[in-house]
């Protein structure tokens, strides 16, 4: 249900409510060391947090699978967690996506403003293709840890379309420090390799590899 | 581009056209969130200036608000965009103190590129430092140990202290820039919330909205009420002169927040004349860019924004009709050479 969900909001461009519970984010999410990955299978470790390397099974508690199908609402986020292992796609299955942007932002980085600004774009250009984009909001205006409203906050004024979580504890601190934004890394779904990774809005380096690789997958 | 979500008109009014101060925008083609289709005044929460995108989305939100009726069009602002190489910044040291030489403790600072921001903090002593493990941890400087494309060193969150950007030379990896002041502004809760058709006022400096303007605040940064109230400060330029551009004899700043509130059409600024300039005499006003947007000024630099007199009994300094503030950022004045 949870994939189905997810994915077939994302893939599909369908809006689907997935849930309604209030944004609490239990203890085990806070642990920064991710999910569990139970809800389907997920590649075996050793994992990484360079390029080539196997991004962990992250998890996320807080916020929504299709932001926009439910209007931003607060009180409406997923009823459960989301994890990479969501979005693994071992077997290339071509209703699903194959390549993830994996996202990092905070209300104190313009930088990640800017780069919001043409994710949209960006998701109508490769979305259909295989593209999903996945993006975590960690810290407000003064690098405190984001709350709910300042993930809707965010999500309404960019109009944010793909799966977008809190990560108040900053997991995403695996790959760059909590003082750096953005993270951009580039996943390979079927593999969960991280095929690129950059701080720093990278744009030219990213939507070429994006576009090379789901060419090269016939996409 | 999406940017403006949440508005909410005030008022309506006619369509009004905004110069965009000359220049090419075709660097810049945000619109603001310019150009509502229902009703035509109000106040409203978004980003910050677009660049290079197809409009801001506030006029859609706006009709969907309001009855009918098409809001104020502003054009674009010039648009300062440059596409510089990147420069390598491994670490920025400086301390900032308050006008009296007191530390400036615990508070945020950036080393921000176009392209990246990297975070910093102040630490008892008024040291910029980065800390780690929840703050127990801290060590000299802000590290960005990587290429940064057009870096500068932003000081003042603009909630309680004027926000500045100084532009780091490209010649260094190193920088120590010394002892910088930081000025202090009104708490938020002290200031007066815009309205279009009214004036809000700061320290005797005065802001005039027209009947039908359309006020934009950056949300993301300013959440409460209390903090998008406006508040401003005077001060000279020897109190901030690492980020003021000297060759422009700048002789009076006003730091203003919410900064990067954009007005549609612009506001109307009046300020005290401090300097005793002659009654008549001619000014012009320039704004320094904070955002890396650059649609009204460089980022890290300064452009002008509006010609200016002096006010005929020779109290005030005033943006000339049709001209005026656009943008909120910290403000010089000069004579008109």
């Amino acid at each position: 249900m949870r994939i189905a969900c997810a994915l077939a909001a994302l893939v599909l461009a369908v809006p689907l409510g997935c849930g309604s519970n209030t944004p609490e984010i239990p203890a085990e999410y806070l642990s920064g060391s991710g999910g569990t990955g139970t809800s389907q299978s997920y590649p075996e470790g050793p994992y990484g947090s360079e390029e080539a390397g196997t991004i962990q099974n992250l998890s996320f508690s807080a916020g929504w699978s299709n932001p926009k199908a439910v209007a931003y609402d607060v009180d409406q986020f997923d009823s459960e967690p989301i994890e990479l292992a969501d979005f693994y796609n071992p077997d290339g299955d071509s209703n699903l996506p194959e390549v993830m942007l994996l996202n990092t932002a905070a209300l104190w980085c313009q930088a990640c403003r800017i780069e919001h600004e043409e994710l949209d774009t960006k998701l109508a250009e490769f979305g259909s293709r295989g593209l999903v984009i996945f993006s975590t909001l960690f810290q407000d205006a003064q690098s405190n840890p984001a709350q709910p409203v300042h993930l809707q906050i965010w999500a309404e004024q960019f109009e944010v379309a793909f799966p977008f979580f809190l990560d108040p504890e900053y997991q995403m601190g695996a790959f760059a420090r909590a003082e750096t934004a953005p993270l951009n890394m580039v996943i390979d779904l079927r593999t969960m390799k991280i095929l690129k990774k950059v701080t720093g809005e990278g744009g030219s380096v990213i939507w070429p590899l994006v576009d090379e690789t789901l060419s090269a997958r016939g996409r | 581009m999406n940017r403006v979500t949440v508005l909410v008109w005030l008022m309506a009014g006619a369509v009004v056209g905004c110069s965009s101060d000359g220049g090419s925008s075709a660097s810049s083609g945000g619109t603001s969130g310019s150009g509502g289709s229902g009703a035509t005044a109000g106040v409203s929460s978004g980003g910050s200036a677009g660049v290079g995108g197809s409009g801001g989305s506030g006029g859609a939100i706006g009709g969907a608000a309001g009855a009918s009726g098409s809001g104020p069009q502003c054009a674009a602002g010039p648009g300062y965009a440059t596409n510089p190489s990147p420069t390598r910044v491994d670490q920025v040291l400086a301390k900032i103190v308050d006008p009296e030489g007191a530390p400036a403790a615990d508070l945020l600072v950036q080393v921000c590129g176009t392209d990246i921001c990297v975070n910093g903090k102040t630490d008892a002593d008024g040291m910029v430092v980065t800390c780690q493990s929840g703050g127990q941890i801290c060590t000299p400087g802000v590290n960005p140990g990587q290429n940064l494309t057009h870096p500068a060193f932003k000081y003042g969150s603009g909630l309680n202290f004027v926000k500045f950007a100084y532009p780091l030379p490209t010649n260094s990896a190193q920088f120590d820039l010394g002892t910088l002041t930081i000025i202090p502004l009104d708490p938020p809760g002290s200031g007066q919330a815009f309205a279009p058709g009214a004036t809000v006022t700061s320290h005797g400096i005065d802001l005039t909205l027209a009947a039908d303007a359309k006020v934009t605040i950056d949300q993301l940064t300013y959440l409460s009420d209390d903090e998008q109230q406006f508040r401003a400060v005077t001060f000279d330029p020897p109190d901030a002169p690492d980020a003021v551009d000297s060759s422009l004899n700048l002789e009076i700043l006003i730091g203003t927040t919410p900064i990067e509130t954009a007005f549609c059409p612009p506001a109307t600024l009046s300020i005290p004349n401090t300097k005793g300039w002659a009654a008549d005499a001619e000014v012009e006003f320039f704004l320094h860019g904070v955002s890396i947007e650059e649609e009204w000024a460089p980022y890290a630099g300064w452009a002008k924004v509006s010609d200016g007199k002096v006010s005929a009994d020779g109290t005030k300094i005033v943006t000339n009709d049709g001209e005026g503030i656009p943008h909120l950022s910290v403000i010089g004045v000069r004579l008109k050479p």
